[in-house]
């Protein structure tokens, strides 16, 4: 895969939010694959280190998505849409470290704990200014909330249309799934964001 | 794992330290040089995430900072004014650092006593900030 290549696939989760400059898996990450191309993936069982490394980064990423879900859920507990998704959201997060460890990536350092003490805690400077700022937004009022979670699912299923080239079949089978509860997620997002319209 | 020098700590706290005076300030210029591309398209994206949300037009801009050279300079622009105008001062302290590998090195630190760390890669023999770099290296 090229550096290009790879430019392009950055990013799943700022993807995930619309902000991406490429349709990729990055923020909710969705990796545009890499590799020699090809849709739906390849019946090789060998990622390139580059894929590994995206792979990685999504999965470190996931963690934000969960932990504003949770955040915005503590803030607005009349709206069960984020206890939903939250649960939902987890998850993803497992789904993505499965497979870094399949494919022996080590995870032990990222702390996926549910602990108060570590929800919305990043180590990552650029993860925590992106938590940061969807909480902010999502306090400003329920709508703004409800409609940071549409953000971030529109991108994310933007992003996992595109995340499978390349990859072998095991990835593109998750990130199939990770589309099915991006739009079961953004249906729910919808809905709520239509019912407060409403009133 | 391969050792670490102290020349090489050296350079990598400069270039932690410099990070966080270059947010503070809006000198993307000098940002953009201590981070892989790809690792400063997602810090201008994660830095610019809240004006995007509501304004749809720098939402695109900042959607083609990669592809437009434009549009990547308007983004700029636009995000070192908003830091110069909302900066926050951080109390940074170096603490570690652990190789995750060939040319890949993550700097353990802490910002105003949170345990934080930094990613860097080596490439051409020149280290820079890569989110991509956290995955050690068998």
């Amino acid at each position: 895969m090229s550096k290009n290549t790879s430019t392009t696939e950055r990013r799943k989760f700022m993807k995930m939010l619309g902000l991406g400059a490429v349709a990729t898996a990055s923020s909710a990450f969705a990796a545009r694959g890499g590799g020699n191309g090809g849709n739906g993936g390849n019946n090789s069982d060998e990622l390139t280190e580059e894929q590994k490394d995206t792979l990685f980064y999504i999965f470190q990423e996931e963690k934000v998505a969960r932990d504003v879900y949770i955040t915005l859920g503590k803030l607005y507990p009349d709206e069960s849409t984020f206890a939903n998704i939250q649960l939902s959201e987890q998850e993803h997060i497992l789904s993505a470290q499965v497979l870094c460890e399949r494919y022996l990536m080590d995870t032990s350092m990222v702390n996926l704990s549910l602990d108060d003490a570590y929800v919305g805690v990043f180590e990552l400077d650029s993860m925590q200014k992106l938590y940061n700022s969807c909480v902010e937004l999502g306090q400003e009022s329920l709508l703004s909330a409800i409609r940071v979670g549409v953000e971030i699912e529109v991108t994310d299923i933007e992003d996992l249309e595109h995340a499978s080239e390349g990859m072998p079949s095991d990835v593109v089978n998750v990130y199939a799934n990770l589309k099915d509860g991006s739009l079961s997620h953004l249906a729910a997002f919808e809905s709520a964001e239509k019912s407060l319209l409403s009133y | 794992m391969p050792t670490i020098t102290n020349s090489i700590k050296q350079t990598l706290s400069e270039s932690l330290y410099l990070y966080y005076s270059s947010v503070k300030n809006g000198d993307l210029e000098t940002l953009s040089t201590l981070m892989t591309q790809e690792s400063y398209y997602i810090t201008l994206e994660s830095l610019g995430f809240k004006r995007a949300f509501k304004d749809a037009e720098f939402k695109k801009t900042l959607k083609n900072i990669d592809s437009s050279k434009e549009d990547l300079h308007k983004a700029e622009e636009a995000i070192s004014q908003n830091l110069r105008t909302n900066s926050t001062e951080h109390d940074v302290n170096v603490t570690d650092f652990e190789s995750n590998g060939n040319d890949r090195i993550t700097l353990h630190y802490s910002e105003d006593e949170n345990p934080k760390k930094m990613y860097f890669s080596d490439s051409s023999g020149k280290w820079k900030i890569d989110y991509k770099a956290g995955r050690k290296l068998n």
